[in-house]
């Protein structure tokens, strides 16, 4: 029996660099070109599986970009294990942004928390206005994973979530299974902010065949 | 009457979900020999039983990636036919997952010959097929907890069809073995077999009624933005409230109503045997003709009472104790005139106007004596100390003074008597409760249960607690005798209780309520009805059941809760006949009962009709009495009390509350209480189909694997300008885009927070909304005096995101906003002071003068009484005439803005000058602080002398003196006009509630008369 760990991946970013297709071409390989702004947080699910069999299950709060929606950023990133703080490499601007998201989370957020910089929209690189050494040597500097995807054409996507699992620290005993049983509801009147995600996420763990 | 025959994919289609597809449906039928009674049903006497109806059906499944297909078989089954109007019925009976061991095969056995003459139906097979029947067999698997199931049919083609595609769907779900698969396998058909399970709303126990007094959203999860708290028992509550809604609407508020008068009557006897006539207490008397109020026994001697056999009330109404017994022909009803009398008035288009029966079946009536619309259809009355003798507390002493007060009752009812018959009773030593209800109603009463709790002496013995009794009132059927039509009954409860007496005793009160609560239980075995006799099929519930387990709930009860004013205030507050209304309105501040309702510590969210009668304790007879006749030994008190609660089915209105100041045979005087109950007559076959089929579109959103998807729409709210008691309305739409139902709420941002800002009012702050469907949510922005005070001291601009969370899903965010129109109403003299100008001016609270340069007084509590000065000294009944609504809110605009004042007065002008006034009382009680201090109440009460009262000015802070001065100079102005003479009493009580506000936390109230006479110092 394979281990599974499970945890909990926030996205950050300006408005319009892409988050929300990049976890939709993660979790459903889809993508679509007019897609709606996020206006609010969706939450999402997607099990990566490692070279040894382990598998990571991501717990994804997706957040909306807008600067009118900042102050609630906090609420979606605490206690998360991961970010993934995502810019526009058409857009200089959105770097500037992704990189005061990144002192945000440093100053705020799980001091253990592994922070990837996801450099998004690779298909339009000819009008590439962020260089990709610009961004590394940022990423260096800070001691943050970095990365190129195109949540268009597919290009890094997975890369850059399977880099994740492999950093995070896989040494924490494997979630529980079975934590939540769908149609067996207040199992959990408190909230554990370990697995908040459990009860939101319908009947993934359980199995009855 | 046949009703149009739907194919079986029609039937199908009805059934499942739009997330599953109907490949291929086929008519079936049980093996002939199978468990022949559970399958068949009779459409009529006459004709043999034909088999239910059934169907196969194969449902295909695809998974929300779009790639995996799962296949089921189910077997649907048609529910026995209820009632016309509803279409035929299926339920699911079997599910079989189409998987790697599952197997389905057809036989044809031999040449059978098919009964044309009585064909299932809807058979649409039977004729024009070939005649061939053919077995199925569905094997579900040997590891699997389900049986192999064996049906006929005679659609042969069909029937090839279903298997091809059982092949099929076999063959996708070998084929599976991607591991990227992360779906709960079948766990869509989950749904089907849970509609097996009672849906929440069909339980005949009815909920909780302290659940039901709090909004749904209060009782969701903890959570906020990012922290889901439990999705899944929140799913189930906002469903729960929403079939309650639904059933409401589209079945309650639209059927049929059954009415039921209902007299409460409460009476602590204090051991007394009945002497007096009761007629006030047990009948309305106001309705009824003028005739009939000389009730037929006027007086009844003490002495002629009590064991004596021969009295002649017994004599005349036995009868009426023991409904079993007929009426001896020979007895007449006492009072023939008065009889003749009221048969006259009601002749005169006073008709029954009952909805509930005009059953006839009770044969034992009189028929000619006539029912009054005023009449209650049931007497419900609660006794306390009926017996104080020693012996009564330890072993039961029989039912003899039961007997005494019944028959006393029913001699009150005069004429009436014959209609009534006694229900039930259930004594403790001292409680008795007694339920009398009109004869003809008897067969509507079902499930009578009682209990009884002592909490007296070792908090077990019966000198206190409580009696009760559980009654289901059953309406008769519209139209009568429509069989298999019964109506849903409504479970009501009754609890007599008598609780701790003595003024200190108030929190042992408070306990001793949640205590009994608790301990009221009515057993099943006790119920009185021989239930399986009743022939209804909505069995009672053979569980206990407490006393919220009912549709209403009422208490009659000697409660003991007194006064918390010093006594000689409550006695003269009483005594003041002219002040009356404002008086008892004080007191009934300071009654214990309200304070433990207002503080939730006892008799949260029952409702209690504001008392306007005197308080029915304590009168003496031969002791030192006040004017009013109250005992001087104890401290008068309101001990006597009628309270309700219900739910959302029945409504409740109550028509009368007081009590019978002329019934003195003992130291309480009873009280009595009319209440109409209306309640929905639905039948229980139209209630549950109606369930069953929302249920439908309800449950099994937790097994759903889509994801709920709404729209909501604006996502950017600007109220624009939003000001004090002003509304601004808007709204919210939220749509269901998605396949599944999707229940959502609103959640706070963070844990600290509420979920919705102090000026902001949403309606509903949860919900459910079906796919395809939308809702609409109002918000409302309102600053009342409380969020005022908040929000004059904060930023002019009010921004904020609203979070609505949907459960299983995501969240979405609502930014509203607005710009708040500061105003000088509900902050304080102290901030008032140092506004550098007009309020709306302030830009922001740094702008407010230091505490050194402030102001003398506050400019807009000065204006108003320096224009009252100059303009409204010839008014008559400042203050005490309430002025325009409307005027007052433009006054209020031109002391918030400084602006000079629009409003021009005229010669005669009352309206204007009454609107300043209002003004001016309004911003003084709306101040956060009173004008005097609090802490300094207790020593103002206790001034005896003008020149001591200036002397305590001192005390004050400087301006609430300048306020105090000013303010009380022109009401002593005012109060020196002649017409003012008998009004200037009135105008201290107000204003004394105003400047020196109750503090209504304290325990031990400063008093009313003392205040009252301190600024009668001043003013008077």
């Amino acid at each position: 029996m394979s281990k599974q760990f499970q945890f909990k991946l926030v996205l950050l970013g300006e408005s319009a660099v892409g988050k929300s297709s990049l976890v939709l071409r993660f979790v459903k390989d889809q993508f679509d070109d007019y897609r709606e702004s996020t206006i609010g947080a969706a939450f999402l699910t997607q099990t990566v599986t490692l070279e040894d069999q382990t598998t990571v299950k991501f717990e994804i709060w997706d957040t909306a970009g807008q600067e009118r929606y900042k102050s609630l950023a906090p609420m979606y990133y605490r206690n998360a294990n991961c970010a993934v703080v995502v810019y526009d490499i058409t857009q200089s601007t959105s770097l500037e942004k992704a990189k005061s998201w990144i002192r945000e989370l440093q100053r705020q957020a799980d001091p253990n928390i592994v922070i990837a910089l996801c450099g998004n929209k690779l298909d339009l690189s000819a009008r590439r206005q962020v260089s990709q050494e610009e961004a590394k040597k940022y990423a260096e500097e800070e001691g943050l994973m970095w990365g190129e995807t195109s949540a268009k054409t597919g290009e890094g996507v997975s890369d850059i979530f399977t880099s994740i699992a492999k950093k995070l620290p896989l040494t924490a005993p494997p979630s529980a299974r079975g934590g939540t049983r769908p149609g067996v509801p207040g199992g959990r009147t408190g909230v554990d902010l370990n697995k908040q995600a459990n009860a939101g996420q319908g009947q993934g763990d359980q199995c009855n065949c | 009457m046949s009703k149009p025959v739907r194919s079986p994919t029609e039937v199908a289609q009805d059934i499942i979900r739009p997330t599953e597809e109907v490949k291929v449906a086929i008519d079936a039928r049980t093996a002939p020999r199978a468990d022949a009674d559970s399958e068949t049903w009779t459409v009529s006497e006459h004709e043999p039983p034909v088999p239910r109806r059934k169907i196969l059906a194969v449902v295909s499944h695809l998974q929300p990636n779009g790639k995996h297909e799962q296949g089921c078989v189910f077997v649907l089954l048609q529910r026995p036919p209820r009632i016309q109007s509803i279409p035929d019925e299926y339920v699911v009976e079997h599910a079989f997952p189409v998987l790697h061991n599952f197997s389905i095969s057809m036989a044809q056995p031999r040449q059978t010959t098919v009964d044309l003459s009585s064909p299932p139906p809807g058979s649409t097979f039977a004729l024009d097929q070939p005649k061939t029947e053919l077995t199925v067999t569905i094997k579900p698997g040997e590891d699997t907890p389900f049986s192999s199931v064996t049906l006929h049919t005679t659609d042969t083609q069909g029937l090839r069809l279903l298997l091809d595609e059982c092949r099929r769907l076999k063959e996708a779900s070998t084929a599976e073995t991607d591991d990227d698969y992360d779906f709960e396998p079948f766990a869509w058909i989950a749904p089907y077999v849970a509609d097996h399970a009672v849906p929440p709303l069909l339980s005949s126990i009815p909920p909780d009624l302290r659940k039901l007094q709090i909004p749904v959203h209060a009782r969701l999860s903890p959570a906020s933005a990012g922290v889901p708290g439990s999705d899944l028992s929140d799913v189930e509550a906002i469903r729960e409230d929403w079939l309650r809604e639904r059933m409401q609407k589209e079945i309650f508020a639209v059927g049929e109503k059954a009415r039921l008068k209902i007299r409460i009557g409460t009476f602590n006897v204090n051991g007394k045997l009945p002497s007096q006539d009761l007629s006030a207490w047990v009948r309305d008397q106001i309705t009824l003709p003028a005739s009939a109020l000389i009730p037929p026994l006027k007086e009844i001697s003490p002495l002629s009472i009590g064991e004596d056999r021969k009295n002649p009330i017994e004599e005349q109404l036995g009868w009426c104790l023991h409904p079993g017994n007929t009426i001896p022909s020979g007895i007449i009803p006492p009072d023939s005139s008065s009889l003749a009398a009221s048969s006259d008035s009601s002749a005169s288009g006073a008709t029954v106007v009952d909805t509930i029966s005009e059953d006839t079946t009770v044969s034992d009536q009189p028929p000619d004596v006539p029912e009054d619309p005023s009449d209650p259809d049931m007497l419900v009355l609660g006794f306390q100390e009926l017996d104080l003798s020693a012996e009564a507390l330890l072993y039961s002493t029989g039912t003899a003074r039961e007997d005494n007060w019944c028959m006393a009752v029913f001699a009150g009812l005069g004429e009436k008597a014959v209609l009534y018959e006694k229900l039930a009773s259930k004594q403790l030593v001292g409680m008795l409760l007694v339920i009398i209800i009109k004869k003809r109603l008897r067969p509507n009463f079902t499930d009578v249960r009682t209990a009884s709790v002592g909490a007296g002496i070792m908090g077990i013995m019966g000198n206190k607690g409580a009696t009760a009794i559980r009654v289901s009132f059953t309406p008769s059927p519209s139209p009568p005798a429509s069989s298999g039509s019964e109506s849903r009954p409504t479970a009501l409860a009754f609890v007599n209780a008598h609780l701790a007496a003595f003024d200190e005793m108030y929190e042992k009160r408070n306990v001793d309520f949640h205590d009994l609560c608790k301990r009221l239980v009515f057993d099943y075995a006790n119920s009185g009805d021989d239930i399986a006799s009743t022939g209804s099929w909505y069995t009672p519930a053979a569980v206990p059941l407490g006393i919220f387990d009912a549709d209403a709930l009422f208490w009659l009860v000697n409660l003991n809760y007194r006064l918390l004013l010093p006594d000689a205030d409550v006695r003269s507050l009483l005594a003041d006949y002219e002040l009356r209304d404002e008086n008892f309105r004080v007191l009934r501040r300071f009654d214990q009962l309200t304070t433990a309702m207002r503080s939730k510590k006892a008799f949260d969210s029952f409702i209690e009709r504001p008392i306007t009668h005197l308080p029915s304790y304590r009168f003496g007879s031969g002791m030192l009495t006040d004017g009013l006749g109250y005992d001087m030994k104890r401290k008068p008190a309101w001990t006597d009390r009628i309270l309700h609660m219900t739910s959302r089915a029945v409504v409740v209105k109550q028509e009368s509350y007081t009590s019978h100041p002329a019934i003195t045979m003992s130291d309480h005087r009873p009280v009595s209480a009319a209440f109409e109950l209306e309640g929905p007559a639905v039948s229980v076959a139209e209630y549950e189909s109606f369930m069953q089929r929302v249920w439908r579109e309800v449950s099994g959103i937790e097994y759903a694997e889509e994801r709920p998807r709404l729209r909501v729409t604006p996502n950017i709210i600007d109220f624009a300008r939003i000001g004090h008691k002003r509304t601004v309305t808007r709204t919210l739409e939220v749509a269901n885009i998605g396949k599944v139902p999707c229940a959502f709420r609103f959640v706070s941002q963070n844990f600290a927070a509420d979920a919705c800002p102090s000026w902001l009012r949403i309606e509903a702050m949860a919900g459910l909304v079906l796919p395809g469907k939308k809702t609409e949510i109002i918000l409302t922005a309102y600053v009342d005096d409380a969020a005022a005070a908040q929000l004059n001291l904060g930023n002019a601009r009010l921004e904020d995101t609203l979070v609505l969370h949907t459960a299983l899903g995501r969240d979405y965010f609502v930014a509203v906003s607005g710009d708040y129109d500061r105003t000088c109403f509900a902050t304080s003299i102290a901030w008032l002071v140092r506004l550098p100008g007009p309020v709306r001016a302030l830009q922001a609270p740094s702008d407010l003068l230091p505490e050194d340069k402030s102001v003398n007084a506050p400019r807009e509590i000065m204006r108003l009484i320096n224009w009252l000065m100059s303009n409204g000294t010839q008014t008559d009944g400042l203050f005490l005439t309430p002025g325009d609504e409307e005027l007052v809110l433009r006054i209020r605009e031109d002391l918030d803005t400084g602006e000079e004042f629009s409003l021009e007065v005229t010669q005669n002008d009352s309206k204007t000058t009454l609107a300043f006034a209002d003004t001016l009382l309004r911003l003084l009680e709306s101040l956060t602080d009173p004008v005097i201090p609090s802490s300094l109440h207790a020593k103002c009460a206790q001034i005896t002398s003008r020149d001591e009262a200036f002397e305590i000015l001192d005390q004050f802070p400087v301006v609430n003196i300048n306020v105090w001065i000013s303010l009380t100079a022109f009401l002593h102005f005012i109060g020196q006009r002649e017409s003012y003479q008998t009004k200037i009493e009135h105008l201290i009580a107000i204003f004394t509630s105003v400047l020196l506000r109750d503090d209504l936390n304290s325990l031990m109230p400063v008093s009313i008369t003392g205040k009252r006479n301190f600024l009668r110092y001043f003013i008077g």
